[in-house]
């Protein structure tokens, strides 16, 4: 930011919410640690695997 | 294989684990306590989503075994703020976009809330040395930068304030 830009809550009152940066509601639950990740997921009789898929073909 | 009692104290609470020798700390975090704040995002202690506090002193636990942790106070980002608050990091990683998908923010916050501790008036150069074991793909690490050095601001105002 340059000097000539001026003050963020100056700008922002300004503005009523326009042409600023809002703040991310998922922000809220990631940056606690409970984003709930594909991996953080826990179902009763669950079982990890994993497949190794090749192509036959390159580029197929 | 025999499995070995383990005794530790996470987030302020006294727990007993039973684990197999070859069981990585994390998997003890994420599995038995379903503490899943810690990602595995490498398992080779690169990328630093699994960083968590032990005894004082950030730790990759990927990197540890579970029963290194025997008598370990462990804290993790599930016990840096209150259930549905934020902290001064937390608040400020959201203010000032430090995280995009997210998934190496649990990490990133809790490596930084040791660094504040450690270095309480650090200059960008002290967060960038400070923060290398933390990979991010997202951000491109300009924004996680701008947010600690926003909350160690924070932190030190409100420290003068107090005094």
């Amino acid at each position: 930011m340059n000097d000539l830009s001026p003050d963020r809550a100056e700008r922002s009152a300004k503005l009523k919410g326009l042409g600023h940066s809002r703040k991310r509601v998922e922000d809220q639950r990631f940056t606690q640690g409970r984003g709930n990740y594909i991996d953080d997921m826990k179902m009763p009789d669950m079982l990890f695997g994993r497949w190794q898929l090749y192509r036959r073909h390159e580029n197929a | 294989m025999t499995k070995m009692k383990v005794n530790l104290t996470v987030n302020g609470q006294a727990h007993e684990v039973e684990a197999e020798p070859r069981q990585l700390l994390i998997h003890l975090l994420r599995e038995d306590l379903n503490l899943t704040g810690p990602h595995i995002g490498c398992e080779t202690s690169h990328c630093g989503a699994c960083t968590i506090e032990m005894d004082g002193k950030s730790v990759k636990a990927c990197t540890v075994f579970a029963a290194q942790a025997q008598g370990a106070d462990i804290t993790t980002i599930e016990g840096l703020s209150e259930p549905g608050t934020l902290n001064v990091l937390q608040e400020s990683f959201r203010e000032h976009h430090g995280l995009q998908c997210g998934y190496c923010t649990p990490g990133m916050i809790t490596r930084a809330h040791r660094l504040l501790q450690e270095n309480p008036t650090p200059t960008e150069e002290d967060v960038r040395f400070g923060m290398a074991g933390n990979l991010c793909r997202c951000t491109g690490y300009q924004n996680i930068v701008k947010s600690i050095m926003a909350a160690a601001t924070e932190l030190n105002s409100a420290k003068e304030a107090a005094e």
